[in-house]
């Protein structure tokens, strides 16, 4: 018998190593395996038909639960994945549902387009779909846009022109009093900062989840400009103004921001001056707190001191999310990128799902926000 | 815990005449007859962005990104419309 060499042994061992993380990798990372599985069986799509069908299904579905699954990451909310389901296939079955869109999807060379079509069409019918109710046309139009943006620009240059020249544009361009793109550039500023999906697309989804009883007015369309308004001027507020308004009370949503990022109140290990400020707006009545800061390690430590000690005052207020993401912050009018972490309290005494036609009727105060 | 998954169904191009001639419009379509349900466009097998089945018919849908928006605001307000039922 001829003993295996060394050699052999050894570059056994590196592959036998290199699987692990390659195991790990797909299983953390299914939709990146869809998009590579794509990649592979466009080549093969040549010269096999069924890889043709299996290339697009796997380039939808990668692409757009890749971003279902960031938005999932980035709020405290569970957005449906797509499925993208063939009828008429090869002489097969044809699926269709009274009232449900069939959509032509066209062979892998217009993959962009593909993408393009499902995408836009997935954003609008499923992402805040209740919410959505309740809101403008330009609004919802404005929110559909810059989400499905946010898909096609993670899978590159090509794919954005094509969104950008099949829906975008056209729509710019029609828009005559330039409304568009204001909320455009609105949701550009709030993302900067990362609050369009942790806060304001959080925010909407808390108000398709409740129940009016009389049809809502242009009160609710007023009041999510309100919060648009709101937390664009956080977002550009310079690290270390306090005087920025961090609370929103409408009718309908009612959220408030707190930053924890003192360098000073860490070091003096100072809890109880944060506690306090959050204790002030759970027991104002606010549904949603979000607490902000530095994800720098002492500071990191330090909120969950913080949010230990809330939480241990504040039985009925639960910790639903806590994540890191890279932001931008304004330092002497200087925009600088930093690792920020972002807790999602949820005050359950507070949240209120059931609005009667008197309540709605009440008459609210024009303030929206302010410093609290 | 298993997400929840939306099917969105399609058809491939290549299966495109085959459904058309099954829903009884694949003659109308080449022919030139069938207007998109938004637009007066004339639907051809290139710019047919959807098919939506509707009370016994198939309405198609140009691939205009003003009738993809009108056809969004439709299904809205049908949803709308089913709530308030």
């Amino acid at each position: 018998m001829i003993a295996p060499s060394w050699a052999v042994l050894f570059w056994m061992g590196i592959s036998g190593i290199a699987w692990v993380p390659i195991t790990i990798s797909i299983i953390k990372n299914p939709e990146k395996v869809q998009k590579w599985a794509s990649m592979i069986s466009g080549v093969f799509g040549k010269v096999w038909k069924e890889a043709s069908y299996f290339a697009i299904k796997n380039n939808i579905e990668g692409n757009i639960n890749e971003f279902v699954g960031e938005l999932n990451d980035n709020t405290s909310t569970v957005f449906p994945k797509i499925s993208i389901k063939w009828t008429a296939k090869n002489n097969e079955e044809i699926v269709w549902e009274e009232g449900g869109i069939i959509l032509v999807m066209r062979d892998r060379e217009h993959s962009g387009k593909n993408i393009a079509h499902a995408a836009y069409f997935f954003v609008s019918e499923l992402m805040l779909k209740k919410a959505k109710l309740h809101l403008s046309k330009t609004q919802k139009t404005c929110i559909d846009l810059y989400a499905t943006q946010k898909i096609m620009q993670k899978q590159g240059n090509s794919y954005s022109e094509q969104f950008m020249s099949s829906y975008f544009v056209p729509e710019i361009q029609k828009d005559v009093h330039g409304k568009i793109g204001e909320y455009i550039k609105k949701f550009t500023n709030l993302d900067r900062s990362g609050l369009f999906f942790p806060v304001f697309i959080q925010e909407l989804n808390h108000l398709g989840n409740k129940v009016f009883l009389e049809k809502l007015n242009q009160d609710i369309i007023l009041e999510a400009d309100s919060l648009i308004d709101f937390l664009e001027a956080f977002s550009d507020r310079e690290v270390g103004d306090m005087t920025v308004p961090d609370c929103f009370h409408g009718k309908y949503l009612r959220c408030s921001i707190r930053i924890v990022a003192s360098t000073k109140s860490r070091i003096n290990d100072k809890v109880d001056s944060h506690k306090k400020r959050i204790g002030d707006v759970i027991s104002g009545g606010f549904e949603d707190i979000y607490i902000i800061g530095s994800n720098e390690k002492a500071n990191s430590i330090f909120i969950e001191k913080v949010i230990k000690s809330v939480l241990a005052d504040n039985p009925n207020v639960k910790l639903v999310k806590r994540y890191a993401y890279e932001s931008e912050i304004k330092i002497k009018g200087k925009r600088i990128r930093v690792d920020t972490s972002l807790s999602h309290l949820v005050n359950s005494e507070a949240i209120k799902y059931i609005y009667t036609a008197e309540e709605m009727s009440e008459i609210r105060s024009e303030i929206f926000y302010e410093n609290c | 815990m298993d997400q929840e998954k939306k099917t969105l169904n399609t058809v491939h191009e290549n299966d495109l005449k085959n459904l058309l001639e099954k829903f009884g419009l694949l003659g109308k379509v080449i022919s030139g007859s069938v207007k998109c349900k938004f637009c007066d466009k004339t639907i051809t097998l290139d710019n047919l962005h959807s098919i939506l089945p509707e009370s016994g018919n198939f309405n198609l849908i140009c691939n205009s990104s003003d009738c993809v928006n009108e056809l969004i605001v439709y299904l809205n307000e049908k949803k709308v419309k089913q709530e308030k039922l």
